[in-house]
C-alpha cells in the first residue's frame, strides 16, 4: 500500500516496521482452520472414548470435517508466504528451536497417525463390501483405501474397533496439542502484551472445540435438509449442549483472561485499551463476546430449559452456531490483526485494511474458508458418513 | 497378528522412505556445515561483482571532497548519495557516477520518523525548509 496513506492512518508514535501490518487475513485463517479441525475431532472423540451415544450419528461426519479442514490449514500459510516450491523445506531442514518450524510435524502426525488412521478403522468394513459390490474405477479407489486388506473376519473387525478407539484416546491430546500449539505461537511472543500470555494455548483450544462442535453441528444441519432427512433431535440435543458447556468454559476463560489484564494492567494497559475502544470494540465487544457468545449461549440455555418444540430449537441449534462461527472467527481476528495494530512503542495505533482482490485479500480468503466444503462434499462421497446410522435405523 | 497391521507398516514405511529419499534430493550438500544453513552459500555472495568502492578510494582522486566534508568525518560516505561508484573509480574517465544536480538525497536519512537513531539530527520537512531545496542553504558536501 501506499505509504502516504498509511502514514494518514497511523496515531501517535509508531515505528517505522509497524505501519504495514505483515500478518494478514490469510493468518487470521489459519488458527481458525486448525481449530474446527481439533474441535471436530474432539467431538468425535466424544463418541468413541467417552461412549456418548447420542452423539453417534455426526461421529464419521465430525472425522471427515475434521479432514477436510485439515486438509487446507497449510493453505493460508503458504498462500501468505508466497513460494510454494520451498514450503517443504521446513520439514526437509527442521530447526527444532523454532515453534513456527515444527509445524510441518505437528500437521503430518496429525494427519498420518491420527485422523487417516481412524478413518481407515472406522471405514474398513464398509470399504471392503463397497469394493466387493462395485466394479472398475471405483472397485480400484476402495480397495487401495483398505490398502488391499480385505478380511472382515469378526477378529480382524474386532481390532479395527479397538485400534480405533486406541487411535482416539492418542487423538485427543494430539488434538489438545495441534490447537494449543496454534496459541502456543502467539502466546509466547513476548515482545507482544496483546498475546504473551500462558493463558493464550487454553482459549485457542476452548474456543477451537466451541467451533468445531458448532461447525459440525450446522454442517449436519444443512446436509439433512439437504438430503430431506430428518434432525436426530436427540443428537441435536445433545450436540447443543455440549456446545453450551463448552461456550461456558471458553467464555469464562476468555473473561478470567481479561480480568488478569486489566489487574495486572501494566504499562501497554492504556494502549490496549485504546484499541479495544476503538479499531478492535465491534469485533471484540459486539461480535466475539456479545453476538458469538452471550447472546448464542443464553439462547441454548433457554432452549435446553424451557422445553421448547423441535422446530424452536433446530432454528436455536442452527443460527447459534452460526453466530458461534462468526464470533470465533472474530476472536482469531481479534488476536491476529488486534496484536499488530499498536506499536512496539505502546505510544502509536496502525490499521489495517482488508483488500478485495489480491494474493492476500478478501476474496483469497473467503475462497479458502469455502474450501473445505467442497472437499468436505467429495469425501463424503465417497466414503458416506451417514449410511451406517440409516441402515442401523431402518 | 491382525492383517491390517503389516499393511499399514508397510504404508507408513513407504511413506517415511519417500520422505527421506526426497529430503536427501532437496538439502543441499553444504547444508549444515557450519551452521544451520548453507555453507557453499557464503562463497557464493563472496564471488558476488562488487559495486561499492569505498570512500578511501574516492578520497585517492577526490582528496579536496574528501577533506572538506563534514559528512563523510561524521561518518556518512561518498555512496551513500553518489551511489555504487567502483566502475568510476577504477576508470574515472569512461563511466561517472550519478552526479546528483539537483536531486539531492537528503531527506532519506534526514526526515524525522520516531524509529530513527538520534545520531541523526532530524527535521520536520516542512516546517524547517519553508518550500526551498535543502541546497538553497546547505552546501551539500560541508551542510
Ligand atoms: C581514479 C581517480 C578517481 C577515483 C578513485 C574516483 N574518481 Fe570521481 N572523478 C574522477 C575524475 C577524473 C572525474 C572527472 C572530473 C571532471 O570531469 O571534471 C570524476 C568525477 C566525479 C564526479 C562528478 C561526475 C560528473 O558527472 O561530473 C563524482 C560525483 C565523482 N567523481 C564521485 C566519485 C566517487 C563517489 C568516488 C569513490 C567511489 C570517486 N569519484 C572516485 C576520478 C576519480
Ligand atoms: C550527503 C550526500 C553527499 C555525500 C556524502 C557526498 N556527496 Fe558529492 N555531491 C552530492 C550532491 C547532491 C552533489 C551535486 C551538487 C550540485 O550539483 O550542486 C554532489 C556533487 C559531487 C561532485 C561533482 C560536483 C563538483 O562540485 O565537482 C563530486 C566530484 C562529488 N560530489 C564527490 C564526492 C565525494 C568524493 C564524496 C565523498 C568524499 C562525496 N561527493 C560525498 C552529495 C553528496
Ligand atoms: C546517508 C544518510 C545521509 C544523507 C543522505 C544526508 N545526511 Fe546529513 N547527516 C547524516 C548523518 C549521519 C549526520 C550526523 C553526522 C555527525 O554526527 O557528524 C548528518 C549531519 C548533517 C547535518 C548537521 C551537520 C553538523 O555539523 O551538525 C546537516 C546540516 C546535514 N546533515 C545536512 C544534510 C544535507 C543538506 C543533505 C543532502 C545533501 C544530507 N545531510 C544528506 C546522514 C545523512
Ligand atoms: C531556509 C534555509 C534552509 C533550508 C531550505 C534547509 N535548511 Fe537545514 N538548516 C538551516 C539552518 C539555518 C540550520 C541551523 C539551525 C538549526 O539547527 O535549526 C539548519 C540545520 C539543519 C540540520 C541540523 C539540525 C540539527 O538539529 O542539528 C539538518 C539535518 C538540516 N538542516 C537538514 C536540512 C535538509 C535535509 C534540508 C532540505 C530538505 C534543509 N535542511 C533545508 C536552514 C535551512
Amino acid at each position: 500500500m501506499d505509504l502516504g496513506m498509511l502514514l494518514a492512518e497511523t496515531s501517535g508514535y509508531v515505528l517505522p516496521n509497524e505501519k504495514e501490518l505483515q500478518w494478514s487475513v490469510l493468518i487470521v485463517l489459519y488458527p481458525y482452520l486448525t481449530g474446527l479441525v481439533a474441535g471436530a475431532f474432539i467431538l468425535a472423540s466424544l463418541v468413541r472414548v467417552f461412549n456418548s451415544k447420542p452423539v453417534a450419528p455426526v461421529y464419521r461426519l465430525a472425522l471427515l470435517t475434521a479432514l477436510a479442514f485439515l486438509i487446507c490449514a497449510p493453505m493460508p500459510l503458504i498462500g501468505h508466504l508466497g513460494h510454494p516450491e520451498r514450503a517443504f523445506q521446513i520439514m526437509a531442514t527442521p530447526h527444532l528451536s523454532s515453534a513456527m518450524a515444527m509445524f510441518g510435524f505437528v500437521y503430518a502426525w496429525y494427519l498420518m497417525a491420527v485422523l487417516l488412521l481412524e478413518i481407515y478403522f472406522d471405514y474398513r468394513k464398509e470399504m471392503v463390501a463397497w469394493a466387493q459390490s462395485s466394479r472398475g474405477l471405483k472397485r480400484l479407489l476402495y480397495t487401495v483405501l483398505t490398502l488391499g486388506v480385505m478380511d472382515t473376519s469378526e477378529k480382524a473387525v474386532r481390532f479395527d474397533d479397538r485400534a480405533g478407539r486406541f487411535i482416539t484416546i492418542i487423538g485427543i491430546p494430539s488434538a489438545a496439542l495441534l490447537h494449543g500449539y496454534v496459541g502456543f505461537i502467539f502466546g509466547s511472543v513476548k515482545g507482544n502484551p496483546w498475546w504473551s500470555s500462558v493463558l493464550m494455548p487454553l482459549i485457542f483450544l476452548l474456543s477451537a472445540i466451541v467451533s468445531g462442535i458448532a461447525a459440525v453441528l450446522v454442517i449436519y444441519m444443512a446436509i439433512n435438509w439437504y438430503r430431506r432427512q430428518p434432525h436426530d433431535m436427540k443428537c441435536l440435543n445433545a450436540i447443543g449442549r455440549y456446545l453450551m458447556f463448552a461456550l461456558i468454559f471458553d467464555l469464562s476463560l476468555e473473561a478470567l483472561d481479561v480480568v488478569h489484564r486489566m489487574y495486572e494492567a501494566g504499562e501497554w494497559f492504556e494502549i490496549l485499551g485504546l484499541l479495544g475502544s476503538g479499531y478492535l470494540y465491534y469485533t471484540i465487544f459486539g461480535i466475539q463476546f456479545f453476538l458469538g457468545g452471550i447472546f448464542p449461549l443464553v439462547n441454548l440455555a433457554l432452549a435446553q430449559f424451557l422445553k421448547a418444540s423441535d422446530a424452536t430449537r433446530q432454528r436455536v441449534y442452527f443460527f447459534s452456531g452460526l453466530l458461534v462461527l462468526i464470533g470465533v472467527l472474530c476472536m482469531r481476528w481479534n488476536v491476529v490483526i488486534g496484536g499488530q495494530l499498536f506499536s512496539k512503542s505502546l505510544q502509536g495505533l496502525t490499521t489495517y485494511r482488508l483488500e478485495l482482490v489480491g494474493g492476500e485479500g478478501a476474496l483469497v480468503a473467503i475462497g479458502v474458508l469455502f474450501l473445505p466444503l467442497a472437499i468436505l462434499f467429495v469425501l463424503a462421497k465417497i466414503l458416506p458418513p451417514w449410511k451406517a446410522h440409516e441402515e442401523a435405523r431402518a | 497378528m491382525a492383517p491390517q497391521v503389516p499393511r499399514l507398516i508397510l504404508a507408513f514405511a513407504t511413506l517415511v522412505v519417500g520422505f527421506l529419499a526426497f529430503r536427501s534430493q532437496v538439502v543441499p550438500d553444504s547444508f549444515g556445515e557450519t551452521g544451520f544453513y548453507r555453507a557453499d552459500s557464503v562463497k557464493e555472495i563472496g564471488d558476488l561483482p562488487m559495486k561499492h568502492a569505498g570512500e578511501e578510494t574516492c578520497a585517492t582522486c577526490h582528496s579536496d571532497f574528501a577533506e572538506a566534508t563534514s559528512h563523510v568525518l561524521g561518518g556518512v560516505a561518498c555512496e551513500s548519495c553518489h551511489g555504487p561508484s567502483l566502475a568510476h573509480a577504477e576508470d574515472g574517465a569512461s563511466s561517472k557516477p550519478n552526479r546528483l544536480g539537483g536531486d539531492v538525497p537528503c531527506a532519506r536519512c534526514h526526515e524525522e520518523i520516531a524509529g530513527r537513531p538520534s545520531v541523526i539530527p532530524q527535521i520536520v520537512l516542512e516546517e524547517h525548509t519553508g518550500g526551498e531545496p535543502c541546497q538553497s542553504c546547505h552546501t551539500v558536501h560541508e551542510p
